[in-house]
């Protein structure tokens, strides 16, 4: 739910804060970006402290923001092949490995997941809360998906003949838990364009995860989303790609992959809630080229310009790709410098893809 | 990723035939017609789009997973199982 986070915020609309922050000089944007980007500390420091404070907050303590004091409630529940998501709880927090390979590759996951969110954005799970990590595995019969219900992750085992478990991937995980994050911050309705964006998000928060995980660079990351769930029959390298949409597979039980890199070739459809798989395409790759025209750790450089974007309270439940865009763009701008690289990175991978933007 | 399955009655053998009949005589097909799209919640749930020709009429349905009415679950377990078998 989108609300008022900051009562800064609730004086002056953003958006001053965020034309100071573009327009004004060192000391002006210095000010107006530390006043945005207090919120996030706020919230962090709030959290914390709540768990501290006895009869009274203690002194200083609001100032206070300690990343990496959190830990992880993991909370994982096995199905047994039925579509019961209240089955038997298998394994807890701090719960030794069962041996049951989807229970143990979830709490993992779900695991290296929270810890991104930790390290690199000072979030406490899902809500920034501590909400609880729920998972369900072995969930249906030979159920060849995973999803989120608006509460948990829930795992399918696969039909063994063209996908295999789903818990195999962490970056599909990440993907999963990602949708909660995006629930939490924006809301971004599961429909249309607002809806790819959503998908695509939680694709840049997947593939984030595993390189994060990896210690990998952009150059280095494979971009691609799913690429453990085919079994070896199938002629494909992933559910998705990033990095090539379009060309994550091509077979002839499957299809071929049927992602768009660029709005000519957007997807006017009424299946699959208006295309969200499929157009996500789109934003995807231009994340994707966003991080490789920087450099570096991904989640250092367009990570947290993306994350910014989400939590913008410019960005509606019903934006558009033209719309995430300017947010970006401003986001970029805010953070690094009107005309930094990072701005015209930003721009730059938006113009690749055919989505307008304002040029810095 | 689309996966379809396609059943003509007229092609199967007897007990299969009155078996899916039976199944989709218990869907209010017109209603969800009707109602169609039926959008569910959360994220990444299977999407089914049933498209029905029975008496001279047809009905086209489009329904989430976590939506459809157990009745139209099991037609379409049905459904994949018979391709299975085939």
């Amino acid at each position: 739910m989108k609300h008022c986070r900051n009562p800064l915020h609730c004086i002056l609309p953003p958006s001053i804060l965020e034309s100071i922050a573009v327009n004004g000089d060192a000391e002006q944007r210095a000010w107006a970006v530390g006043a945005l980007g207090r919120d996030h500390a706020i919230r962090l420091a709030r959290v914390e402290n709540a768990k501290v404070r006895g009869d009274g907050p203690r002194e200083g303590a609001d100032a206070l923001a300690v990343r990496g004091a959190v830990k992880p409630n993991r909370v994982i529940r096995d199905a047994a092949g039925t579509e019961n998501v209240n089955g038997e709880v298998v394994r807890r927090e701090r719960q030794k490995v069962t041996g049951d390979k989807a229970v143990d590759e979830a709490y993992k996951g779900l695991g290296d997941t929270f810890a991104f969110f930790n390290d690199v954005f000072g979030r406490n799970s899902i809500d920034d809360a501590g909400m609880p990590l729920r998972g369900v595995v072995h969930f249906g019969d030979r159920y060849a998906n995973a999803f989120w219900d608006g509460r948990r992750m829930v795992f399918g085992d696969g039909d063994g003949q063209i996908f295999r478990r789903m818990t195999r991937s962490l970056d599909v995980i990440g993907h999963e838990l990602g949708h909660g994050v995006t629930e939490d911050e924006a809301g971004l309705e599961y429909f249309g364009q607002s809806g790819a964006l959503n998908e695509s998000m939680s694709d840049v928060f997947g593939s984030l995860v595993e390189q994060h995980k990896q210690g990998q660079t952009a150059a280095e990351a494979s971009w691609l989303i799913g690429n453990e769930v085919w079994t070896p029959g199938i002629k494909g390298d992933a559910l998705r790609s990033m990095k090539a949409p379009g060309e994550a597979y091509d077979d002839p039980l499957v299809g071929k992959d049927p992602q768009p890199a660029h709005m000519k070739k957007y997807v006017e459809t009424n299946q699959d809630n208006g295309g969200v798989h499929i157009n996500s395409g789109i934003p995807n790759h231009a994340f994707y080229t966003v991080a490789t025209t920087l450099g570096g750790r991904s989640w250092e450089g367009a990570g947290p310009i993306w994350f910014e974007a989400l939590r913008s309270p410019a960005l509606g439940t019903r934006s558009s790709f033209q719309r995430f865009a300017e947010i970006t763009v401003r986001v970029a701008q805010q953070l690094h410098g009107s005309a930094s690289a990072e701005a015209k990175a930003v721009f730059g991978g938006w113009e690749k893809v055919g989505v307008p933007a304002p040029k810095p | 990723m689309n996966v379809t399955r396609s059943i003509d009655t007229s092609a199967l053998e007897a007990p299969q035939a009155h078996e899916v009949e039976r199944l989709i005589s218990e869907l209010d097909l017109a209603d969800l017609a009707r109602r169609s799209p039926l959008r569910g919640g959360g994220a990444d749930r299977f999407q089914y789009d049933l498209s029905v020709q029975a008496e001279g009429r047809r009905y086209d349905v489009t329904i989430a997973e976590d939506v459809a009415p157990p009745e139209l679950k099991e037609l379409l377990a049905w459904m994949l199982q018979h391709d299975a078998a085939a």
